[in-house]
């Protein structure tokens, strides 16, 4: 038997009861590993980096693995176009009569009249799902946001400020506030002019956009926005991803989409003299 | 005037200056267009401009510099350089060098401090290509006519717009009202990208001397030019930058350029970044709205005989 001090060997009640009791110290003894494992597993969410403020700290470069940026709705592959899941909660955005119908001749007309490939700032949340990476700066006021595509940028304020009054953006305002671990933006003050994706997905300038940000673990955070625009849905819709941390490189270069657009077509041309000569 | 009305005025001024410029029927017709966007020309700068600045006179040879006093730091002892700036460019975006007003072109002091004599130490295929540059065709092929919004290393400090410093720890990033940004990771072991890979802005490492955030930038692709006047840097160029914090509004930027392709020796710019404790981030859509680069297009055909 047992060589733990202590324990009865002569007769069978107290064997019995030893026998409690050596059970209730093993569980006693395995309680604090049991507790330990569970804990890990909490931890292994709860192990994110974390400001000096004790904030979630986004910091990073960041980038989404999907194909939102084709057409956020489930989708099949056409032409340039690779087949992809969509990312609206529920399936399919809740447009109203008028506004499918507008939908779906701005996806007929998609080469032509997509706002993005005109190199035209492409609007939140868009900007969040283009397959361009970007990068997270923080501090306990702001959280700027940098984007490769074409050097765009948001400066999200996290001071406790009040929108600009009475000017549209084409990146909107964003004014942001920590729920817990969850970083929550209002972004408002869109223009007309920006597309939700590559498929014609449209609102009005009444558009507002609530996104949310939380890591899952250290290299992942869930994002999600929710959509309300009663000129052209008949209720608010979320779409909700995870964007993922780029660990392989350690910066993110530029895609200037006017200039690449212009040097291509001639309307911007090389100068022999000063550009690099590659 | 507000910073908007500001603003729009400056976002104008590159389609009045260089049409005022231009061939004359076209600039003719095409200022009509102009002024039709309500747009009138700003204050002059120059000699007026520095009593008009908060921040005392400039900086630059012998003027005598912003009065010094506490600067912000961070709890790890650095300077805190973060908050909305804006450049006392003193009409650096139409010259680096002391030049009167000109038509509609503002004047400026000057901001090049070395060489001594205030002027840029060209060589002399480059002063046939500036002048070339100044012809009323050529305003077409400034990059920020196109709206490539990259003003480039330093323009963007001296360009009539504001800008957003944001400092971590590890970097001090930029975001330009006229949408760009800017990284400047702060590690003095970090090593510059290869050769062969080129930006608009360099690739720029930071490190602190002291007070002084000190910033080395190099491969550059030569595209971006130094202002409106078509001041000229290449490829070769290489950028030292100084951020000096002197109060705890004013930061004093050193710029020396290096670009043997362009120049006989290296030369040394330097503006004052003023903070604006009341500043907000807006949003300038140049590419979105571009009027300016048709009507310079026009008086480049015109100019060329294509139209």
């Amino acid at each position: 038997m047992s060589n733990r001090p202590g324990l009865p060997r002569h007769s069978f009640a107290k064997a019995g009861a030893a026998a409690v009791v050596l059970l209730a110290a093993f569980f006693v003894a395995d309680l604090p590993q049991l507790t330990d494992h569970v804990a890990a597993q909490t931890a292994a969410a709860k192990q994110i980096p974390r400001m000096p403020d004790g904030k979630p700290n986004l910091q990073g470069i960041w980038q989404v693995r999907n194909r939102a940026a084709y057409n956020i709705e489930d989708h099949h592959a056409r032409l340039n176009m690779p087949a992809g899941r969509g990312v609206v909660e529920g399936g399919a955005i809740p447009y109203q009569e008028w506004a499918l119908k507008k939908r779906d001749e701005n996806f007929a007309n998609r080469y032509k009249e997509d706002p993005f490939s005109k190199c035209y700032m492409p609007g939140v949340p868009r900007i969040m799902y283009i397959e361009f990476p970007f990068q997270v700066f923080q501090s306990s006021t702001h959280v700027a946001m940098a984007f490769e595509w074409t050097n765009v940028h948001r400066l999200i304020y996290t001071n406790g400020s009040k929108p600009v009054q009475g000017i549209e953006f084409w990146m909107g305002d964003s004014r942001g506030r920590w729920e817990g671990d969850t970083l929550v933006v209002d972004v408002t003050n869109h223009n007309d002019k920006t597309w939700f994706d590559m498929s014609g997905n449209f609102h009005s300038e009444a558009l507002k956009v609530t996104e949310r940000y939380s890591l899952i673990d250290a290299d992942t955070m869930r994002y999600e926005a929710t959509v309300t625009d009663p000129k052209v849905f008949t209720r608010p819709w979320k779409m909700s991803m995870p964007i993922y941390r780029v660990k392989d490189v350690d910066r993110i270069f530029e895609y200037q989409c006017v200039a690449e657009s212009e040097e291509a077509d001639g309307t911007f041309h090389r100068e022999p003299k000063t550009w690099y000569p590659k | 005037m507000s910073r908007m009305e500001f603003r729009m005025q400056h976002s104008e001024f590159r389609t009045v200056v260089r049409l005022a410029l231009g061939v004359a029927l076209v600039a003719v017709l095409a200022i009509g267009d102009a002024f039709a966007q309500d747009a009138p020309p700003p204050p002059p700068r120059g000699r007026g401009a520095g009593a008009a600045g908060q921040a005392g006179p400039g900086g630059g040879r012998g003027r005598g510099g912003p009065e010094a006093g506490p600067i912000r730091r961070l709890p790890d002892g650095k300077p805190d350089l973060s908050g909305f700036y804006n450049g006392n460019g003193r009409g650096a975006n139409y010259g680096l060098e002391n030049h009167p007003t000109q038509g509609l072109t503002p004047g400026g002091q000057g901001i090049i401090v070395d060489p001594p004599d205030g002027k840029l130490p060209m060589q002399e295929w480059a002063k046939a290509e500036l002048a070339s540059r100044q012809t009323p065709a050529r305003g077409y092929d400034d990059p920020t006519a196109h709206c490539i919004m990259a003003a480039g290393v330093p323009r963007a400090f001296y360009v009539p717009s504001p800008f957003f410093i944001m400092q971590t720890p590890t970097d001090v990033a930029v975001l330009f009202e006229r949408m760009a940004w800017r990284r400047i990771p702060i590690d003095a072991n970090r090593k510059h990208l290869p050769d062969n890979v080129r930006l608009w802005q360099g690739d720029s490492i930071g490190h602190w001397e002291g007070d002084t955030l000190v910033v080395d930038s190099t491969n550059f692709n030569g595209k971006p030019w130094l202002n409106e006047a078509g001041e000229i840097t290449s490829h070769a160029l290489h950028v030292v930058e100084r951020f000096t914090p002197v109060n705890a509004t004013t930061i004093m930027y050193r710029a020396t350029l290096t670009d043997p392709i362009v120049y006989t020796r290296p030369f040394t710019i330097e503006v004052q970044l003023i903070r604006d404790p009341e500043g907000e981030m807006l949003e300038v859509a140049c590419h979105e709205d571009n009027q300016d680069l048709q009507h310079m297009k026009d008086v480049k055909d015109a100019g060329t005989g294509l139209k």
